[in-house]
């Protein structure tokens, strides 16, 4: 498995790094914020419509969770407190971007890929309040919309990603640093089509918003996600080479 | 284990790689993470659009968001510390102990 990811990490990460780069130069450099939506900044009827959607999420990872819990299975629940204490480091954590501007990964990629996708909805929420109740960052009437992308998206595109990494017989450690990165990138893809909906472009109607707001935040997000997934592996490594996980529970 | 060590290094230092190389990069950057530039690309969109709430409670300054934010990181690290260091710990012992009881039977059986 070492010696996979070894070989295989390698030239991968020097292409994405080599992509990645050509896009920054494109669209450098471009003050921008890229955090979740602010309070105030979605009208009421989006508010209530986000906090609908999410709902039945979180219901279901309250499910997912109580499973964990009542489980037997060896440091479940250990495990849970060390993926939701992940979640709330990397969320703290505001990175320089090569767009110039700071923005934050979102941690959810680790438990995730352990726990499956619907037990990040309950411990993302705990974060996403923290920092919205203490930090007026994010928002309570944007809670519903931030949990979506953050916490429902991002899992499950994750989620998504693992499997299939998993499935082209790709080691635990890429396809883990794969979930990682795409969870990361693809909530604040989902933040730009949420303001995109809601504040289309004068000119050029959603379509051209969406590419403005692609531009602010997916951009940035790039090389946040990449360290993202790079922390994830270590972590999970730490937690595999001291006996606190089996390797082979992670699917 | 050895590997795995060595592997966490690596990727530490590709972290730190992706965390400095910004600078260089991106010199003209101001790197704000700032609410206000947000709002302003909201505001060019939709130039009616007025914030009908705003926080209940909002950081009275920038030091003391920055110490909220350092708490949150260090629980977290605690946390994470914690687990991983008790694991760490289990297993040194559980080695030590096989290691005397192995002793132990090679002596007894002399």
């Amino acid at each position: 498995m070492k010696k996979v990811f070894r070989n295989h990490l390698v030239p991968k990460v020097s292409v994405i790094v080599g992509l990645c780069s050509l896009l920054y130069f494109a669209l450098y450099p471009r003050d921008a914020y890229a955090m979740h939506i602010m309070e105030g900044m979605l009208p009421p009827k989006w508010c209530i419509f986000w906090f609908a959607v999410s709902a039945p999420f979180f219901i279901y990872g309250l499910y997912r969770m109580k499973k964990i819990v009542i489980s037997t299975t060896q440091n479940a629940k250990i495990m849970l407190a060390l993926c939701g204490a992940f979640v709330f480091v990397l969320s703290s954590l505001k990175l320089p971007s090569v767009t110039g501007s700071c923005s934050h990964p979102t941690g959810v990629g680790l438990g995730t890929a352990m726990f499956g996708p619907g037990v990040m909805s309950v411990l993302g929420v705990i974060i996403l309040l923290f920092q919205a109740l203490l930090l007026a960052h994010g928002g309570l009437t944007t809670l519903g919309a931030n949990c979506f992308s953050m916490t429902i998206v991002g899992p499950f595109v994750g989620y998504a990603t693992y499997k299939i990494c998993r499935a082209l017989k790709l080691s635990r450690a890429v396809s883990l640093f794969m979930c990682a990165v795409l969870a990361d990138w693809s909530t604040y893809v989902t933040t730009s089509f949420q303001l995109a909906v809601v504040f289309p472009d004068p000119n050029n109607g959603v379509g051209g918003a969406v590419i403005k707001f692609l531009g602010i935040y997916a951009v940035t997000q790039i090389p946040l996600a990449i360290a993202e997934g790079f922390l994830t592996v270590i972590v999970y490594n730490l937690v595999i080479s001291n006996n606190l996980w089996k390797e082979n529970a992670l699917g | 284990m050895k590997k795995k060590t060595k592997q966490n290094w690596i990727l530490l230092l590709l972290v730190l790689i992706l965390v400095i190389t910004p600078f260089f990069v991106a010199k003209g950057g101001s790197f704000s993470g700032s609410d206000d530039e947000g709002t302003a690309q909201i505001k060019k969109n939709d130039p009616s659009y007025k914030v009908w709430i705003h926080p209940i409670w909002t950081p009275p300054s920038a030091e003391i968001e920055s110490l909220l934010f350092t708490v949150q990181g260090s629980l977290g690290t605690g946390v994470i510390a914690y687990i991983i260091g008790n694991a760490h710990g289990r297993r040194k012992e559980r080695q030590r102990q096989q290691q005397a009881q192995a002793k132990n039977n090679s002596d007894n059986g002399r």
